[in-house]
């Protein structure tokens, strides 16, 4: 029991397992954001579909979400500005989790949207519902670590901090 | 404390930073979305015309004519049927989806016309009427009354007094 308790202290503190896993969720939002960069009209019809945003700001979205996915999963693949990466992911997932619930509540069922390849040949459908809901908040989970944690593993950030502490 | 200033700041900049790729991309993509200001969208409702175009919208009686100059040039001469609504007349108001000029409350089209190319006051009705609620296209006759009046179109002088 105590070797499983230092584990995961040690899991919060940051080591290799934490590093896989920022490196995984960094994939999932690149392998998100980058589909939705070629069709933004159809990005913005699912945005649209949500009904959490006003009509008007629905384009705005459609534009700048994509990006963030991508700028976030770059960043937390190689590693780099960790903690305030993961502050927008933890923003970004806490607002898809609140797009998603308050549709179920609203007892509606579509698309998800979150992973669109239809542009890439392929499709991926997935109806918003408790999966979805379980997948952000795991994404959530992750981030918060991440933001928590005081070591990252194979990544810039700690390769920068290595090459301060030599220069001191 | 739970969140530092810097780490704000970061993610504000990743944030711009994002935003300022994903607007400049959207210029240049083929499927971009085209964000433009809301007095550039009224414009898109204004169609320029020309005299013979007119013509066939005042014979088919598909259009109500506005006449956008002042009271003293509409009495040498206008088009006929066209009704005199200076571009900064007071005559011109909305109300309760009633417009104050009755011809723009049926289905007619309005044309709006002025003396010539140069004369911008057709141009300055039609933008006016957008502004106050105008939802359907308005038609300039881009050359005017005087394109009008060199091709022999119909026109009506008032009786000087």
């Amino acid at each position: 029991m105590g070797i499983l308790k230092a584990y995961c202290s040690d899991f919060l503190y940051g080591n290799k397992i934490t590093s896989v896993f920022r490196i995984l969720v960094g994939v999932l939002l690149l392998f998100a954001g980058i589909p939705k960069i070629f069709d933004p009209p159809a990005f913005g019809a699912v945005i649209m579909q949500y009904e959490i945003i006003p009509g008007p700001l629905v384009p705005y979205a459609a534009i700048l979400l994509p990006y963030i996915e991508i700028l976030i999963g770059m960043n937390l693949v190689i590693g780099f500005r960790l903690k305030a990466t993961s502050l927008i992911g933890m923003t970004l997932m806490a607002a898809f989790i609140y797009g998603i619930a308050i549709n179920l509540y609203r007892g509606r069922t579509f698309d998800c949207g979150c992973f669109n390849f239809e542009t890439l040949g392929f499709i991926i459908s997935e109806e918003i519902g408790p999966l979805s809901i379980v997948r952000n908040a795991v994404m959530l989970f992750v981030f918060f670590v991440l933001f928590r944690a005081h070591r990252y593993r194979f990544s810039v950030d700690g390769l920068l901090d290595k090459m301060h502490l030599k220069n001191i | 404390m739970f969140l530092k200033f810097s780490t704000a700041y970061e993610a504000f900049i990743i944030i711009f930073i994002a935003g300022l790729i994903g607007f400049t991309v959207n210029i240049f993509h083929p499927k971009g979305y085209v964000l433009a200001p809301r007095f550039e969208l009224g414009k898109r409702n204004i169609v320029q015309i020309s005299a013979d175009e007119a013509k066939a919208k005042l014979e088919t009686g598909s259009a109500v004519f506005l006449d956008a100059r002042d009271e003293d040039e509409y009495n040498v001469g206008h088009i006929r049927t066209s009704i005199n609504v200076p571009f900064d007349s007071e005559k011109l108001s909305y109300n309760t989806n009633t417009w104050s000029i009755a011809e723009l409350n049926g289905p007619k089209e309005p044309v709006v016309y002025c003396g010539g190319v140069s004369c911008g006051a057709s141009q300055r009705l039609a933008e006016r009427l957008i502004a106050l609620g105008y939802a359907r296209h308005i038609y300039v006759i881009t050359r005017g009354y005087s394109e009008w009046e060199e091709r022999g179109y119909p026109v009506e002088r008032q009786e000087v007094r």
